[in-house]
């Protein structure tokens, strides 16, 4: 089997397959205009994945916008995601979201941020596993009447850690981020663990933040 | 597929006049208009595609002509009837208008069945035409103008529109300059046109008759004011709730076959022929026991509601507050309720209809602390060492200014709230900070001044404390914590609560024996030492999910508890009292791990015994509600005792413990998991009760 390829977006002729992918995951489509919003501003930071170097049809998509938050800070979003499901589970949806925090990281985001639904437990997974956290609910969010989740990754500049890191001992990590303890673990272990925690530099500063009154939709 | 264009084919084709303005443009470029935004793309339609385009009318979607007039048997009228009350309750949930009360055809043509201006028909004795123009026509009227009572109390910004209800109207008419008094006679006039028939002349008589008064009633419902109108309010209330036990109790309506008028008199499609921006899916109705349930609720939500507002308590309003936005009652979180409530207690000038602001400062210290605020401004007074008066005023005005939402907000959506109590923090710790300075400059010469002085800012620190508490424990209600965070979560819980009983305890020199504020500490003290070992218990065991880096961790603890670090705390001189630290924390975890003693299932054990033994408690500001506390309190046992069974014995064991083994689903215990060893006997129960409970009336399931 070749090894899925990742390439930035590269142009308009795109635009039918990107269309093509998340539409399929949508009961309320998107108008093309959105597509454009995305893909005309901020071409650098939406990746495609293909399942071999010279394949024509992509089968999983990131869509993603950056933009000063409140002349603060570099916030950049996740406005969709979407992977063919012949070729889900094998860590493109992962890696998809890798590419586009690197490259908002390299323009200096400080944080990430995306809605999904609140039951969607494939890309809460996902996304917790990258290191995403929930940091909200919004009641009600979408048009059916459920809520949402808003999360987040924050990040600072110059952070060291890539997204999705590991701590050394202790923890062997699954693919889907889930913490494998198994018994026969000592207890020193989870002491070294621990141990290992208080030694590590932490972010101690973290900016003003006023946007908790903001509409939350 | 071929589709109708509204509005007729005598459209222009301006294509050509698009390419010749693109002309210039080079492939693949975009022009945005200055600040073009995200909302602005996504309002973009393309027209012709049925996803987008709300004004397309489908072929499927065709429906024969509308006949207002068609005449209807009883039956159907009273099928309507029934699906009018589905569609209201559904706006009620949260769904547009256009979903749910628009989708009635008569709604749209109301002034076609006026019998001044009716045509001549054919009588046919078994579809008399007054069933249309005099019984018809009233209970569309009384439901539109229920629909538009609820409106105004829901438009008073209580509520957020476009979250918890939906005020869209598409340019449609509620009714809005119609009075109440003209639309209550016009249901009188429909039941005296009832009951001036036999059961013989018109079957289905009695089932019709009560819901033209289930209507009326109704409409008296949602104009009363529950405090205004007290005793009338309890009165209709209790024939509401009779009327909608003897519909319950008679036989049910025979659905009509899909040709009847009164299935044709609900389109559902109807969104696309009303002005709305984007399309609206198609919303299928409830099955009416969904219904009837739903509307029994109401009921008993307004029956809550009016029990609520003659009990002027602070601190009852705060426990119930606290109970129905933790643990909500079905169908009593609607949010036409949740406004009615909020309105009710404090409607812009008074405190629950009649109070002045100054009674909040004085419940606020007496329920507290049991201590009056005079005695304690008084021994302020004496003791303050200027000339000039103490700052009493500022205080005093600080507590107003949070009091007030913070009541209310219990009355918000869960979410709101949290984030609502987050921001209040600030004002709690402003408000602190005023009470500790306050208290600084008085001179006290003895132990006892000394306590009765300082019960002032502990006072505001006792609340303080159980919002931190509560903003940190309903984030495992709302899912919000990801495996990592619970630990710091549980541990930062289980310290808030210890800080509460330590100043609960500072407190206990000053408040009185005989007052009703040392039953509800008496409560608390219990309640917290218990909730206390519980939420320790849960970092122990939860500790094996540490699983991230130090730099995600700290990053994403900043995140979590921003409201700790806003910049605002540092003109304050007084600290933050129990602020989130994160190198405590890691202290907390170290120490804890060295020390053989714990035993997490012990904790649990500790933790279910106290709730046990608060069955026993006193009311205390419980009041009425004192048993739906008891029945918190006893839930939170069962969960307690739960996790005691499944929980390692000592920390050897811990490492075999995975927590990931627990049940997470929040929607049982709101604050902890459930052991999955549980979860079956649980789902087993509860089908056991719905069992039981279709065996037995539905008076029972809907009405007790």
């Amino acid at each position: 089997m070749d090894a899925i390829t990742y390439k930035a977006y590269s142009g308009e002729h795109e635009l039918p397959h990107i269309i093509s992918l998340v539409q399929s995951e949508l009961s309320e489509p998107y108008v093309i205009y959105t597509y454009r919003y995305f893909l005309h501003q901020w071409p650098h930071l939406s990746f495609l994945a293909y399942p071999s170097p010279d394949a024509e049809l992509p089968v999983g998509v990131i869509v993603c916008k950056q933009a000063s938050h409140r002349d603060r800070f570099q916030r950049g979003y996740i406005a969709m995601l979407s992977v063919s499901k012949a070729y889900r589970k094998r860590g493109i949806a992962r890696a998809l979201v890798r590419h586009s925090v690197d490259v908002m990281k390299a323009h200096g985001v400080q944080e990430v941020y995306l809605e999904t639904e609140h039951d969607n437990a494939p890309a809460l997974a996902l996304y917790t596993s990258l290191g995403f956290i929930p940091e909200k609910r919004l009641h009600r969010f979408y048009l059916n009447g459920k809520d949402a989740f808003r999360l987040v990754l924050p990040m600072t500049a110059g952070g060291e850690e890539t997204i999705s890191e590991k701590p050394s001992v202790g923890w062997d990590s699954a693919e889907d981020g889930k913490t494998v303890w198994g018994n026969g673990v000592p207890l020193v272990r989870l002491r070294r663990r621990i141990a290992e925690l208080r030694a590590c530099p932490m972010i101690t500063v973290w900016p003003a933040d006023e946007d908790v009154d903001e509409s939350g939709r | 597929m071929s589709y109708a264009m509204p509005g007729g084919d005598g459209f222009v084709d301006v294509t050509d006049i698009l390419v010749e303005a693109s002309i210039d443009m080079d492939p693949e470029t975009m022009i945005l208009t200055e600040n073009f935004t995200l909302y602005d793309s996504m309002s973009a339609l393309e027209i012709g595609d049925p996803r987008m385009d709300s004004g397309i009318a489908l072929d499927e979607e065709q429906r024969p002509d509308f006949q207002p007039l068609a005449p209807l048997l009883p039956e159907e009228l009273c099928y309507i009837l029934d699906r009018l009350l589905a569609c209201e309750m559904e706006w009620h949930s949260g769904f547009t208008l256009a979903q749910t009360v628009f989708t009635s055809l008569h709604v749209h043509q109301l002034d076609e069945l006026d019998p001044d201006t009716m045509p001549p028909m054919q009588h046919d004795p078994s579809r008399p035409i007054e069933l249309v123009t005099i019984v018809l026509r009233a209970a569309v009227t009384g439901f539109l103008k229920s629909c538009d009572l609820a409106w105004r109390e829901l438009s008073k910004g209580r509520v957020q529109d476009t979250e918890d209800w939906q005020s869209e109207k598409t340019g449609v008419s509620l009714l809005e300059g119609l009075p109440v008094g003209t639309v209550l006679a016009r249901l009188e006039d429909a039941r005296v046109w009832i009951v001036g028939h036999t059961h013989q002349s018109m079957p289905w008589r009695d089932h019709l008759l009560d819901r033209i008064l289930l209507r009326a009633h109704l409409i008296e419902l949602f104009r009363l004011h529950p405090i205004e109108d007290g005793s009338r309010f309890q009165t209709v209330l209790s024939t509401t709730t009779a009327i909608l036990q003897a519909i319950h109790n008679r036989p049910p309506i025979p659905s009509p076959n899909s040709s009847s008028p009164a299935v044709l008199a609900f389109d559902p499609y109807i969104t696309r022929r009303l002005s709305s921006i984007m399309p609206l899916r198609v919303l299928e109705l409830p099955p009416l026991e969904t219904t009837w349930a739903a509307l029994a609720s109401l009921l008993r939500g307004l029956s809550e509601v009016g029990t609520l507002v003659g009990t002027p308590s602070l601190m009852t309003w705060k426990v119930v507050g606290d109970l129905r936005s933790t643990f909500p009652l079905d169908g009593q979180r609607i949010p036409f309720l949740r406004s009615l409530t909020q309105s009710c207690f404090f409607d812009g000038h008074r405190v629950l209809g009649k109070m002045t602001l100054d009674w909040l400062v004085d419940r606020f210290f007496l329920e507290s602390i049991g201590v009056p605020y005079h005695i304690l401004a008084s021994a302020v007074k004496t003791r303050w060492p200027s000339s000039s008066s103490p700052p009493f005023r500022d205080i005093e005005q600080k507590i107003i200014r949070t009091l007030i939402p913070h009541i209310k907000s219990a009355w918000y959506n869960p979410p709101r709230r949290r984030r609502f109590l987050s921001r209040s923090l600030l004002e709690w710790h402003a408000m602190y900070d005023a009470a500790v300075t306050l208290v600084g400059s008085v001179n006290t010469d003895d132990v006892a001044d000394s306590a009765l002085v300082l019960a002032i800012p502990r006072a505001v620190l006792l609340w303080q404390l159980s919002i931190v508490r509560e903003v940190v424990l309903s984030g495992f209600a709302m899912e919000l914590y990801v495996p990592h965070e619970r630990p710091f979560a549980y541990w930062y819980a289980s310290q808030v609560m210890k800080e509460q009983l330590s100043v609960l305890e500072q407190l206990e020199s000053v408040i009185p024996n005989d007052v009703v504020a040392r039953e509800e500490i008496a409560f608390d003290r219990s309640f917290l030492a218990a909730l206390e070992a519980m939420c320790f218990g849960m970092f122990v065991i939860t500790l094996p999910e540490m699983s991230c880096s130090g730099y995600r961790l700290s990053l994403n603890f900043l995140r979590r508890y921003k409201w700790a670090f806003r910049p605002e705390y540092k003109i304050y001189s007084t600290p933050l009292v129990v602020a989130p630290d994160l190198d405590r924390f890691l202290s907390a975890c170290a120490d804890t791990l060295e020390d053989e003693s714990i035993s997490p299932s012990t904790l649990f054990s500790r933790a279910k015994a106290r709730f046990l033994d608060l069955g026993n408690s006193q009311p205390g500001y419980g009041g009425l509600w004192h048993i739906d506390r008891q029945k918190f309190v006893r839930d939170l046992a069962d969960v307690a005792g739960q996790l005691a069974l499944v929980s390692p014995a000592t920390l050897e064991d811990l490492p075999a413990f995975q927590p990931s083994n627990l049940e997470w689903d929040f929607t049982i215990y709101r604050w902890f998991p459930i052991s999955s060893a549980f979860v079956g006997v649980l789902y087993m129960y509860q089908y056991f009760c719905q069992a039981c409970t279709d065996e037995k009336s539905v008076y029972t399931k809907y009405y007790m």
